[in-house]
């Protein structure tokens, strides 16, 4: 400014010296001496009166520069707390009104703000013309590709638009177009200056309101997923700290539910009321997800309520993000379990009853039959022995008693014999089994037998076992009866922490072979001859013909079924089966 | 053998089991007769003794209950009950029912021996109230219509005139009947007739009977 000013000054003066010199220069006819000095005082005149044109001039000026800087500060307030009122969605009539107010402080009679969509495209998001339009209305658009060169990040000056580029926290938000009106024109460098200030303003107000329009968008989007899950889910930050949860959730946490007891802000697990054994498992489950051992798991677990027991399942999932995490569903299962406990405890039954069935025809028959030639032969007995008290006994009565009396006891080897019979091997389905097979159809029979009395059951089944002869129901019967002694036994032994039991099968000597260990208590050594005998049993309802009869079949097949104590405690039972083909 | 200990029958369908039974009681001085069906059992010719009879629950056709509601009905037999498996609901039935005892197979002699003891004893008691009831019953059959009405009264413990006054005779009249009432039926005293009546619940007086008598007080 003040260049300027010396420059009409000095241009002023040169002028008002050659005018001087010009003057003296010509000739004059009342004395030269007297021109010059009035010469000299004109100029002298002209140039104070230059000064004061050109005080006046640049006192307007700086005032009218002043007022532009006042409207642009004003404006750029303005502009702050429009943006910073602005939520979506977005009303833009004040901020527009604020925009238009601040464009003449920057020597504009347009202005526009683009958006870079997430296409990379950009969008205008506002057009104004500043009020009133200092230079008229915009003449022409000078060009979409000044936009684009803004949006490379540098800014684009040319005569009449100015394109500056929208850019906060290294993104490239969008373009900032000023026109002023006149496509000769250039831009001060204040405006510049003043243009890049509300440039980096907006950029920064563009971001904010990006930011939020994008945590709503996300949060609803959150809140609808979240919703729309079955389920209790509750998100999980890499420490185990619940961020968010669901309607359900939230209602679950006025419930008993010992699971869902967590709100946001709180750690999980520490909110988890469980027996320790489940709520470490649970524990585990989650640390294994939130420390990236493992994408996701399961956990199921029953809980005890004044109704009965109920069941959980929880599903962890990790959070595919760079900041860790996890999602953790809560299902109340119960209903679901329930009806699967029921489906196999009515399977297990119809099996065990089957079997038991059959026994107690044959046990209630064989009673009744053994009964009455005992009870011939007792008494016969004693009637004999008081008749052998009396001082002269009947010695022909005697013999009779005797004869009765082995008579009732072959009555009672038929009846063994009969029994016997019962188990005929024409009456057997012979076939030609995988033994493996049949031993896998009955585990996974009590599977959930097994699970709910605790006991895990570990099978090491030896491939290509050599195919056996044998009757399919009848052999499934005896791998049934041990397994279910096996899981019997080691739910029974109070002892043991983590009752199991392992199936091994095998090949050896021509024979296959299947070996079922339990954590149960073992057999106690006096009684290991004993346990094959008929009604020898150590459960309270126990028929005690559940091992006869197996060794019974499995002897009808030409194997052994053998038990023994384990060296490392529980009992073992073994099945030995000649191999189809081997002769016997 | 001079004196029995008693008549005890046995009624088991396996014969073997019977007759082995048999044999033991009948080396304990018991007279035994064996059946090897309750059909068989019904058709024995009576004999008028206290006995007990020994009963196997499990019988084909006729089942040991049904047979002991049989011998309840009109006898003084007492019943063992014996069984191959005690299963409680029959044995309670069978207790209930009148059994004096609930044997199980093999059965021991000493439970025997001492069930039937039981029972015997048992059937003597009832054999006697028994024949004390027929003959008394027999006795009370001589009686005349009138002489009924009169030991009706006189179990009440009227004295003869009441008597006289209810049944509208002379008091002289009523002494006559009294005297036939008390010979007639055997008994010495009118306490004794009244124990009697009671036991046998007979000589009820009938209010249907004709009371040619004056006015009579109605209670109430």
């Amino acid at each position: 400014m003040a260049r300027d000013d010396l420059a009409l000054l000095a241009l002023m003066s040169i002028v008002a010296v050659g005018l001087s010199w010009e003057l003296a220069e010509a000739p004059q006819p009342s004395g030269g001496s007297g021109r010059a000095l009035a010469l000299s005082l004109l100029a002298v005149q002209l140039l104070a009166l230059g000064v004061l044109l050109v005080g006046r001039i640049r006192r307007r000026r700086d005032q009218a520069l002043l007022a532009e800087l006042l409207q642009y500060e004003r404006g750029l307030s303005e502009v702050l707390k429009r943006w910073a009122a602005l939520s979506p969605p977005e009303k833009t009539d004040g901020l527009s009104q604020s925009l238009r107010e601040i464009a003449p402080s920057v020597g504009a009679a347009r202005l526009m703000v683009c958006e870079r969509t997430a296409s990379g495209e950009l969008s205008v998001w506002c057009d104004l013309q500043a009020s009133p339009p200092p230079g008229g209305p915009p003449r022409s658009w000078p060009g979409a590709d000044v936009n684009i060169r803004a949006l490379e990040g540098r800014l684009v000056q040319l005569p009449g638009v100015l394109a500056l580029p929208l850019r906060a926290s290294n993104r490239m938000l969008g373009v900032l177009t000023l026109f002023n009106g006149d496509e000769r024109r250039t831009w001060t460098d204040e405006h510049v200056r003043r243009a890049v200030a509300l440039a980096d303003v907006l950029a920064h107000a563009l971001l904010h309101l990006q930011d939020r329009r994008g945590v709503r968008e996300t949060a609803d989007f959150t809140r609808a997923v979240l919703a729309s899950v079955s389920g209790d889910v509750a998100v999980l930050d890499d420490k185990g700290v619940v961020v968010t949860v669901n309607t359900s959730w939230i209602e679950a946490m006025s419930s008993s539910n010992p699971t869902t007891r967590a709100g946001a802000g709180m750690v999980l697990v520490e909110e988890v009321k469980l027996p320790p054994e489940s709520r470490t498992r649970l524990a585990k489950a989650v640390q294994s997800v939130l420390d990236g051992s493992r994408p996701q798991t399961a956990v199921d677990y029953s809980w005890e309520e004044p109704g009965g027991q109920r069941w959980s399942e929880v599903r962890i999932q990790r959070l595919n993000r760079q900041e860790g995490g996890a999602v953790f569903t809560h299902l109340d299962v119960t209903a679901r379990k329930r009806l699967e406990a029921e489906v196999q405890r009515h399977f297990h039954e119809l099996a065990h009853v089957n079997m038991m069935s059959g026994m107690g025809e044959l046990a209630a028959a064989v009673a009744h039959e053994l009964n009455q030639p005992l009870t011939a032969v007792l008494s016969n007995a004693q009637a004999a022995r008081r008749m052998m008290m009396t001082p002269a006994p009947a010695l022909g009565e005697v013999r009779e008693i005797l004869d009765d009396i082995i008579e009732q006891d072959k009555r009672a080897g038929d009846v063994i014999q009969r029994i016997r019979r019962v188990l005929r091997k024409d009456q057997f389905d012979w076939t030609v089994l995988d033994f493996n097979g049949l031993i896998l159809d009955v585990i996974r029979l009590l599977g959930n037998q097994a699970a709910l009395g605790g006991v895990s059951v570990a099978s090491t089944l030896t491939p290509d076992l050599p195919p056996v002869r044998g009757d399919r129901v009848q052999l499934q019967q005896v791998v049934l009866n041990l397994l279910l002694n096996a899981i019997q036994a080691s739910i029974a032994n109070e002892s043991i922490r983590k009752p199991a039991v392992s199936v091994v099968t095998g090949a050896f000597d021509s024979a296959a072979y299947f070996l079922v260990r339990d954590s149960g208590a073992g057999i106690p050594p006096e009684n290991l001859d004993r346990i094959f005998d008929p009604f020898y049993t150590t459960k309270p309802d126990g028929f005690g013909m559940g091992l006869s009869i197996s060794r019974s079949i499995v002897e009808l097949h030409q194997g052994q079924l053998t038990a023994a104590n384990h060296t490392m405690g529980g009992a073992e039972f073994s099945v030995r089966l000649p191999a189809e083909g081997r002769p016997s | 053998m001079t004196a029995s200990a008693g008549l005890v029958y046995i009624v088991d369908d396996d014969e073997a089991v019977g007759r082995a039974m048999g044999r033991v009681l009948v080396a304990s001085g018991f007279e035994v007769r064996v059946f090897t069906s309750a059909a068989a059992f019904l058709r024995r010719t009576g004999e008028d003794r206290p006995a007990c009879v020994v009963l196997d629950q499990r019988m084909p056709k006729v089942s040991g209950l049904e047979l002991q509601r049989a011998i309840n009905a009109d006898s003084a037999l007492a019943v063992v009950f014996m069984t191959g498996h005690a299963d409680v609901p029959t044995s309670v039935e069978a207790m209930k029912a009148g059994a004096v005892d609930f044997l199980t197979k093999p059965v021991d002699e000493e439970q025997l021996l001492g069930a039937v003891t039981r029972a015997l004893e048992r059937s003597a008691a009832a054999h006697a109230a028994g024949r004390e009831r027929a003959e008394f019953l027999e006795r009370l059959a001589s009686l005349t219509p009138r002489e009924r009405q009169v030991g009706a009264l006189m179990v009440q413990g009227l004295l003869n005139k009441q008597i006289a006054w209810e049944l509208g005779t002379a008091e002289k009249t009523v002494k006559v009947h009294r005297a036939r009432v008390m010979d007639k039926l055997a008994v010495g005293s009118v306490a004794e007739l009244a124990r009697l009546a009671e036991r046998t619940h007979t000589l009820r007086f009938e209010p249907s009977d004709p009371r040619p008598g004056g006015p009579r007080e109605m209670p109430g």
